[in-house]
C-alpha cells in the first residue's frame, strides 16, 4: 500500500514538474501567475521528497515486496544499513541523486524574489531538469517496482563490503556535491536568457562553495573508504570512476577561484558563466559514465544500454541547449585588461592549469573508447599517464600559489614582494637537500615535483602568516587553511609514493620470517562467529621486542551470500601505517600474509580535512558578507 | 583600426597554437603511457606484445594453486587460455569461474602478473560467467 503511495507521489511530482515548466514559460509574460509558479514548483519538490521518505520507510520496515529492497537489504541488518542499502545499487542511487537535487532546488528557489524574470527562468530550467530526470527514474529504473503476489520472505542482503559507515556517508556526500552545482548552472543560464546585468554570481557564490565542500568531502571519504575497507592499501587509483568525480571537482575549483575575480573586478564575467555551465555538465557526464557502464573499469556499476542511451540523450539535450545559449548570448566585451602580476593574473594561470587538467582527465577517460573505435584494439589509460601530466602541473601551480600571496587586485607586483617567495624557494631546496643527503631519500622526478610544490606552498603561507600577524591581517583564514591543506596533501602524496613498500610472506604459526626490513610472526590463528558471518582471525606480530606492533587481520565469510571479505588491520601513526592483510591458506598449509608499510598517509587525510575546513570557513565568511 | 585587427588576429593565433601544442603534448604522452588490453585469444599465433599489458578473462574452475606466496591459475576466454602467476595476496572477489584482470608481462607462454584485479559489478559481486 505504501509502495503504491510512494509510486503515486513520484508520478505526481513528475506531472507537477511538467506543469511548473509550462507555467514558468507563461509566467515570463503574465505576472499574476508567478505566485502560483512558486508554490507549484515547491510542491513538486515536496512530492518527490515525500516519495523518497516513504521509500526510506519501506526499507526500514523490510517491505520485501519491493523488488529493489528485496534484492539489496535483509531483515537481519541494523537499521543504519537497511537505510544505506538504498544507495548500494543503481535505482536507489538515482532516486537519492534526484531527491538531493530537489532538496537543493527547494532551498534555493524559496529564497528567490519572484518579481524578477531571472528567478522565473531559473525555476523553469530547474523544472525541466527535474522533469527529465524523474522521467528517467520512473521509466527506466523505477526503484518502487514490486514482486507480487509472491514476494520473498527475506531480502538478499547488502554486500558485506558495503556494510561500512564509509559507504553509508560517502555516496550521499558525493551526490550532494554533484547536484549542488545545479545552482550556479541555472543561475548562469538564467543570466543568459534574461540578458540581465544581474550580479548573478554573487547570489550563488555561497551555494557553489557549499557544493564544492560536499564534493571535496565525498571524494575524501571515498578515498578513505577504499583505503580502510577495500584493503588495496592505496587511496587513489586513477580509475575512470574516480576520475569522473575529479572532473567536476577540478571545474568547481576553477569556478570558485574565477568567481573571486569576477566579484572583485569586472573581469572574467563571461568565463565564470562558461565554467558554471561546464561544472554541472561534467557532473552529469560522470553520472552517465558510471550508470551506462560504457568505460571499462574495475568497478562496473551498471551495464544497461537503455539507461545509458537515455542518459546520453538527456545530457546531450541539456548541454547542447546550454552551450548554444552561451555561444549566442555569452559573448560580452571584456573592458579591462589583466595586469601581469596582479591577483587576477594569478587566478588566470590557476584556471588555465585546471582547464588543462580537466582536458587531460577527460581525454584519459574517453581515450579507450576513441582508440577502440579507430584502431580496433582495447587499451586502458592508467596511473603513469595521469601522474606524468599532473606532477608538472602541480609544480607550476605550487610555484604560482606560493608567489601569489603578495599580489593585489588590479595592480602589478612590486619587485620587493618577490623576496619572500625567494626565501621560500631557498628553504625548500635546503629541505630537499637534507632529505637527499642525510636521510637518503631520493625522489623520482615526479615525486620531487609534488614535494617541492607542497613544501613551497606550505612555507610561503607560513612565512606570510608570520609576517602579517603583527600588522594587518591580509589573507583570509579560509584561504590560508585550504591552501596549507593542499600543500600538506602534496607532501603526503610525494612521501607516500616514495617510501611505501610491501612484503608478502607465507607463514605457519610461531615460525618467524625475517624479511629485508621486518620480522613477521604469526602468533596464532583462531576462529570466531559474528552476528551474520564466521571469521578467521590471525594474530600477527611485527618486529617482536619493545616496539612490537600487534595486529589482528581477519577473513570473514558472510552467511547469506557466502561471500568472503578481508578485514585489514592497521596500526597508524603520524609517519607510518602498518597495514596487514590476511590472504588465503596455501597448498602447504601456510597462511599468505601481506604487510604494507604505508608512509605519510596521515598527511593525505590531514590535507583533505584542512582543505575542507578552509572551504567551510570561507563559506561562512561569504554568507555573513551577503547578509 | 586595421592595426588593432592584425594584433587581435595574432593574439588569437598565438593562443590557438599554444593550446594546440599543449593538446599535442598531452596526446603524445597518452600514446606512450597507455596499456593494451588483451584477451587470451589475442595472444595465440600473433606477435607477443612486448612490455607490460593487461589481460582479462575468466578464472578457469579448479585451476587455482597457491604455492608459497605465489598464486597461479588459468585465465580463459573459452577459446584459448593462458597460465598466470601472481605473487601476493589475491583480492577478496578473486574466485574460480569469475572475471579477473591481470597486469604484467608474457614470458615463455606464461603470464607474470604484477597486479591482479577481480572485477566487481554494481552489487560488488564478482560477475559470473555467462557461458557454461
Amino acid at each position: 500500500m505504501i509502495a503504491e503511495l510512494a509510486n503515486f507521489l513520484l508520478i505526481a511530482s513528475l506531472s507537477t514538474f511538467f506543469g511548473s515548466f509550462l507555467l514558468g514559460i507563461y509566467a515570463r509574460k503574465v505576472e499574476s501567475s508567478r505566485i502560483i509558479l512558486r508554490s507549484l514548483f515547491s510542491n513538486a519538490n515536496l512530492l518527490l521528497l515525500l516519495s523518497f521518505g516513504l521509500f526510506v520507510y519501506l526499507a526500514a520496515v523490510d517491505d520485501f515486496s519491493v523488488s529493489y529492497i528485496a534484492s539489496h537489504s535483509n531483515s537481519s541488518l541494523p537499521l543504519f544499513y537497511k537505510i544505506s542499502s538504498i544507495w548500494s545499487a543503481h535505482e536507489g542511487s538515482m532516486f537519492l541523486w534526484i531527491t538531493l537535487l530537489a532538496s537543493w532546488s527547494l532551498l534555493f528557489i524559496r529564497r528567490q524574489d519572484f518579481a524578477e524574470i531571472f528567478s522565473i527562468d531559473m525555476t523553469t530550467i530547474l523544472s525541466l531538469i527535474l522533469l527529465l530526470f524523474t522521467a528517467f527514474l520512473i521509466f527506466t529504473s523505477n526503484p518502487l517496482e514490486r514482486i507480487l503476489p509472491l514476494s520473498p520472505i527475506d531480502g538478499a542482503d547488502i554486500n558485506p563490503i558495503l556494510q561500512d559507515p564509509g559507504l553509508a556517508i560517502h555516496p550521499p556526500m558525493l551526490y550532494m556535491g554533484y547536484v549542488g552545482f545545479v545552482i550556479p548552472f541555472i543561475a548562469a543560464l538564467a543570466n543568459l536568457t534574461t540578458e540581465s546585468n544581474h550580479l548573478w554570481e554573487k547570489s550563488v557564490k555561497s551555494w557553489t562553495l557549499a557544493a564544492w565542500a560536499f564534493l571535496t568531502a565525498g571524494i575524501g571519504l571515498g578515498s578513505a573508504w577504499a583505503y580502510y575497507e577495500l584493503g588495496w592499501g592505496g587511496y587513489w587509483f586513477w580509475d575512470p570512476v574516480e576520475n569522473i568525480a575529479l572532473l567536476p571537482w577540478l571545474c568547481g575549483t576553477a569556478l570558485v577561484h574565477a568567481m573571486a575575480v569576477s566579484s572583485k573586478t569586472s573581469n572574467f564575467k563571461t568565463w565564470v558563466n562558461f565554467l558554471a555551465i561546464l561544472v554541472f555538465i561534467l557532473s552529469l557526464f560522470g553520472a552517465f559514465i558510471v550508470r551506462s557502464g560504457i568505460i571499462d573499469s574495475v568497478h562496473t556499476f551498471a551495464n544497461d544500454p537503455t539507461r545509458g542511451l537515455y542518459l546520453l540523450g538527456l545530457i546531450s539535450i541539456i548541454s547542447i541547449f546550454s552551450f548554444t545559449l552561451f555561444a549566442v548570448r555569452g559573448a560580452e566585451f571584456q573592458k579591462k585588461i589583466i595586469i601581469l602580476g596582479s591577483k587576477e593574473s594569478f587566478i588566470s594561470f590557476n584556471n588555465i592549469l585546471l582547464m588543462t587538467a580537466i582536458f587531460s582527465v577527460f581525454l584519459g577517460v574517453l581515450y579507450p573508447l576513441i582508440y577502440e573505435a579507430t584502431n580496433g584494439s582495447k587499451i586502458s589509460v592508467g596511473p603513469p599517464f595521469y601522474n606524468s601530466i599532473f606532477a608538472p602541473m602541480v609544480l607550476i601551480a605550487g610555484l604560482f600559489i606560493g608567489s601569489s600571496l603578495n599580489a593585489q587586485w588590479q595592480r602589478s607586483m612590486r619587485l620587493s614582494s618577490f623576496l619572500q617567495p625567494l626565501l621560500g624557494v631557498m628553504v625548500v631546496l635546503l629541505l630537499a637537500g637534507i632529505l637527499h643527503y642525510f636521510l637518503n631519500i631520493s625522489f623520482s622526478i615526479l615525486e620531487l615535483m609534488s614535494f617541492i610544490a607542497g613544501t613551497f606552498i606550505l612555507i610561503s603561507y607560513i612565512l606570510k602568516h608570520l609576517m602579517t600577524e603583527f600588522g594587518k591581517r591580509i589573507i583570509n583564514t579560509g584561504s590560508l587553511i585550504a591552501h596549507i591543506g593542499f600543500g600538506v596533501l602534496l607532501i603526503g602524496i610525494a612521501l607516500n609514493s616514495n617510501l611505501s613498500f610491501q612484503e608478502t610472506v607465507a607463514l605457519v604459526p610461531n615460525n618467524p620470517k625475517i624479511t629485508n626490513k621486518n620480522i613477521i610472526v604469526l602468533n596464532e590463528i583462531s576462529e570466531a562467529d559474528g552476528p551474520n558471518f564466521s571469521s578467521i582471525i590471525a594474530e600477527v606480530e611485527i618486529n617482536p621486542g619493545p616496539n612490537a606492533v600487534l595486529l589482528r587481520p581477519e577473513k570473514r565469510k558472510y552467511v547469506t551470500r557466502g561471500q568472503v571479505t578481508s578485514e585489514t588491520d592497521i596500526h597508524s601513526s603520524l609517519i607510518k601505517d602498518v597495514y596487514v592483510n590476511l590472504g588465503e591458506l596455501n597448498d602447504q598449509n601456510q597462511w599468505v600474509i601481506r604487510l604494507q608499510s604505508n608512509y605519510f598517509i596521515s598527511f593525505i587525510w590531514v590535507g583533505i580535512v584542512l582543505m575542507l575546513t578552509g572551504i567551510l570557513l570561507f563559506l561562512r565568511r561569504v554568507i555573513s558578507a551577503t547578509k | 583600426m586595421n592595426k588593432s585587427r592584425t594584433r587581435k588576429g595574432l593574439k588569437i593565433f598565438g593562443i590557438l597554437s599554444l593550446a594546440g601544442l599543449g593538446a599535442t603534448l598531452i596526446l603524445f604522452s597518452l600514446n606512450n603511457k597507455l596499456d593494451y588490453f588483451y584477451s587470451p585469444k589475442d595472444l595465440v599465433g600473433n606477435v607477443t606484445p612486448k612490455g607490460n599489458f593487461k589481460l582479462g578473462g575468466m578464472v578457469q574452475t579448479g585451476s587455482i594453486e597457491i604455492i608459497g606466496t605465489e598464486t597461479s591459475f588459468i585465465l580463459t576466454d573459452f577459446e584459448s587460455s593462458v597460465k598466470v602467476r601472481f605473487t601476493g595476496v589475491t583480492p577478496d572477489l578473486f574466485k574460480e569461474n569469475s572475471g579477473a584482470v591481470v597486469y604484467g608481462y608474457l614470458e615463455s607462454d606464461e603470464f607474470f602478473a604484477l597486479e591482479l584485479y577481480a572485477k566487481h559489478d554494481e552489487n560488488y559481486m564478482p560477475p559470473k560467467s555467462t557461458k557454461t
